[in-house]
């Protein structure tokens, strides 16, 4: 699922212009000698640049510069400290930690589908708490709140594993938030099919005394059964439709298709219907971003009659980011065919369509996210690539054109062109009349604004294509937070990174009145799980990003944000554990959590976004 | 090689298992080395994170993660780059952890950099041009200058400590070497405009004063 990113492989010796070859040089010969030749050419050049030979000036000032840098005093505690630490390392090793440093090495990765791993997750959990093993690692799902208000989760001033869970404090008050929309998720019922569940909040507790908040209930029966395992579920604004992507779009191709809950009330659909989907949405367009999930509801005493239409068969459903509009007229997503002849492109259903449609057919584009009624999309920038894969230079001189420590410079390589880092633009599609506009910003990858359209969350860099022209990953550059502003649709502020180099898959999703943000971070290394964070949005002040609601919790990809709550999934094997629904809600100054019941066996709970 | 990138998400997940035996000379290895660099892994990463506290946590988070990653020290004679190695790597995970020293204001300066309470903190000395201008330029590209000019890592010592390839090394050194020139010049610009202002300031003064 997550594609392995390639590197850039631009070589060294490719030049767009002279200029560049010259700043090059000039950099390289502040660490070593030039070959002759290049040497020569570079003094040729300076003495006909101004702008490279004040360069060459300004770099030797750099250095200069940074050389008169004072060094700085190091605090005197540091040696005591840091030798505390790693006594209290040692210690912790040798008074059987192995097991502590095993379990805390498994538990946020365990098995996606491995039972050999929860094996040892649950042998492990029997000698240690693994729920609150690691905070320096990538860590279990714990707030940050948590982080900072339990003591066992002090680095090293833990003690050496505790063979037992430390009792725990009676039971808090629970925190009522009555405000808060309820959650959905779908869960693997015994038969293989998957029951999608709607359940309130109701109650959380203060994080450090979550585990002894009730589990969220999940007794009511299902609203919708699905037959196959769901790769992922969204819900219409109003809850009455679903579409629901099955798991075999995640790989070898697969169908994504709608599910329409009969009115409440209805004696059921007309089996003779026509199949077109029900509620129509020109029936009740509302522009007015609704519950993506009823604010109230009743629960059902058994799944209701729904209609199923395939939008869209034999697809690979690409990344996290598939989504209805805010006013639940359109579902726009990204999808590949399956028989891998090209890549993604821009696909939009709407409800009274038999299929879905393609936006796009440059075969390099995707779904960012919804600004209003109109989709931002992102494409791989289709003119050549900045840099020609032979360049003269590099034909000519090849022995001169390659590094000043030839011996450690790589030949060229011809597969450089393929994976070349590809400039990105977005785009503004209205689904309605097809219209498309650029946005006027460059570089920007997979925009997410918010509703209110004051903030973006985006790739700014590059990107690589694989060498099939199917899958397309960020390259090099960051991901960041910057303001909006909606009407000039352009990028108002600098902006301010939120993870730095090398990622892979992400989701950015913002609550209905962009008072909240949520962002997943694909693990680059382990398929399938991630890290989220939550950061609140204040009016008046912006984002505090030193500020996290929620900070590094490992998470499965699919979330639900909105109505006072934020919902994921944690991978099973956290603690020796199935995988659960976990949901930060929060109403005024109150906060909290609650989880559901574990599910069963290793297969994952999916958050109904 | 391309593609494992070691400033990842997650830390420690090649943390060797090793069994109990020879903690001891890890701890004692650790602790001579400590002696040995700990002034220069502590100035590099103060420079990184322009934050006193938070560059003494991370030094010692480093020495803790050296201590853990001993095994991975295969040649003695590597190991103030694998010092190095493993300091950029707490710096950069870390950086991404804490989120230090990132604000997005709502309202007010939206351009430039705008100076951090951290910033002001900063020793007067070093807080000139270079400071901002280094404060304006990627953290990568921040890292590979700093460790190339300030802390004299040569070619695949370089590419080592920064965990890239050492073509990789050298490109990224090229672009923070440009990077950083046109941060000063900017930061120079802006610093001339606020004296020319000042000039200003003091001219329109004077003519005020002057008796007409």
């Amino acid at each position: 699922m997550l594609r392995r990113v390639v590197g850039p492989k631009r070589r060294p010796d490719d030049w767009t212009t002279p200029h560049e070859r010259a700043l090059v040089r000039l950099s390289d010969r502040l660490d070593g000698p030039l070959d002759p030749d290049e040497a020569l050419w570079l003094e040729r050049h300076l003495d006909a640049c101004e702008d490279c030979s004040s360069a060459a000036v300004a770099y030797q000032e750099e250095r200069e510069l940074l050389r008169a840098l004072p060094m700085p005093e190091p605090p005197r505690d540091l040696f005591a400290r840091t030798m505390t630490a790693i006594d209290t390392e040692e210690a912790r090793r040798r008074g059987g930690g192995g097991v502590a440093v095993l379990a805390r090495r498994l538990a946020p990765y365990g098995a996606l589908g491995s039972v050999l791993i929860v094996a040892l997750v649950v042998g492990a959990t029997a000698f240690a708490p693994v729920t609150n093993i690691d905070v320096d690692g990538p860590g279990p799902a714990i707030p940050t709140a948590l982080a900072t208000s339990l003591p066992s989760t002090v680095p090293s001033a833990r003690p050496p594993a505790t063979p037992e869970v430390t009792p725990r404090p009676p039971a808090p008050t629970p925190i009522a938030l009555p405000d808060v929309g309820p959650v959905s998720w779908a869960r693997p019922a015994d038969d293989g099919s998957y029951a999608v569940t709607l359940a309130a909040v109701g109650e959380v507790c203060a994080p450090e005394a979550a585990p002894d908040c009730a589990p969220i209930d999940s007794t009511a029966s299902a609203v919708v059964t699905i037959d196959e395992t769901p790769a992922q579920v969204v819900a219409a604004p109003g809850g009455s439709q679903f579409v629901v992507a099955d798991a075999t779009t995640r790989q070898a191709g697969g169908s994504i298709f709608a599910l329409a809950l009969a009115p409440t009330g209805d004696t059921g659909p007309d089996p003779s219907a026509e199949p077109s989907v029900s509620p129509s949405p020109e029936a009740s367009p509302s522009l007015s971003p609704e519950p993506s999930i009823p604010a109230s509801f009743e629960p059902s005493p058994s799944p209701l009659p729904v209609e199923r239409l395939a939008i869209l068969d034999d697809v690979v459903l690409v990344g996290e980011m598939a989504a209805y509009s805010p006013s639940g007229t359109w579902f726009a997503f990204t999808a590949r065919p399956a028989d891998g002849s090209h890549g993604p492109d821009v696909y939009v259903w709407r409800s009274d369509w038999t299929e879905a449609r393609a936006l796009t057919d440059d075969h390099l584009s995707v779904f960012a996210s919804w600004l209003g009624e109109r989709i931002l999309a992102s494409r791989v920038d289709e003119s050549p690539a900045p840099v020609p894969s032979a360049s003269p230079a590099a034909l000519e001189s090849p022995a001169t054109g390659g590094s000043s420590s030839p011996s450690a410079s790589p030949s060229p390589s011809s597969e450089a062109a393929q994976s070349e880092q590809r400039p990105v633009e977005s785009i503004l599609i209205d689904p309605e009349s097809g219209t498309v506009s650029a946005l006027p910003s460059d570089a920007i990858w997979r925009p997410s604004v918010d509703p209110d359209g004051r903030f973006v969350v985006y790739w700014d860099g590059t990107v690589v294509v694989d060498e099939d022209g199917l899958t397309v990953s960020p390259a090099e550059g960051r991901l960041v937070v910057a303001r909006f502003d909606a009407t000039a649709e352009s990028i108002v502020s600098d902006p301010v990174t939120l993870v730095d180099g090398r990622i892979g898959d992400w989701d950015a999703r913002w609550d209905e009145h962009g008072g909240r943000l949520a962002l997943w971070v694909a693990d680059p290394e382990v398929a399938g799980v991630g890290e989220l964070d939550a950061y609140s949005v204040d009016p008046s002040t912006g984002i505090d990003l030193n500020d996290p609601l929620l900070a590094d919790v490992i998470a499965l990809p699919g979330l639900s944000i909105g109505h006072g709550r934020l919902a994921w999934a944690t991978p099973p094997g956290q603690g020796g554990e199935g995988s659960r629904l976990q949901v930060l809600a929060w109403s005024g100054d109150d906060a909290g959590t609650v989880s559901s019941d574990p599910g069963p066996g290793d297969a994952p709970v999916i958050v109904v976004r | 090689m391309l593609g494992s990138y070691p400033g990842s998400l997650v830390l420690d997940r090649g943390l060797p298992l090793t069994s109990a035996g020879d903690r001891s000379e890890a701890a004692r290895t650790i602790e001579e080395l400590f002696a040995r660099h700990h002034a220069e892994i502590y100035a590099y990463i103060l420079r990184m994170v322009r934050d006193r506290e938070v560059a003494a946590d991370f030094t010692q988070d480093a020495f803790v993660k050296a201590y853990r990653a001993y095994d991975s020290l295969q040649e003695p004679a590597h190991a103030r780059a694998w010092l190095y190695s493993i300091a950029h790597r707490v710096v950069l995970d870390e950086m991404r952890r804490r989120k230090i020293v990132r604000f997005i204001p709502w309202e007010g300066e939206m351009r430039g950099s705008a100076p951090s309470v951290e910033h002001e903190a900063m020793e007067t000395r070093l807080s000139g041009p270079l400071a901002r201008a280094l404060d304006r330029i990627p953290e990568r590209q921040r890292a590979a200058l700093l460790l190339a000019e300030v802390h004299d890592l040569t070619g695949l010592e370089l590419a080592a400590a920064l965990g890239i390839s050492h073509v990789a090394a050298r490109a990224l050194l090229t672009r923070a070497r440009e990077s950083l020139r046109q941060a000063l010049a900017a930061e120079k610009e802006a610093e001339r405009q606020a004296e020319a202002a000042r000039d200003e300031e003091y001219r329109s003064r004077l003519s005020h004063r002057r008796p007409s």
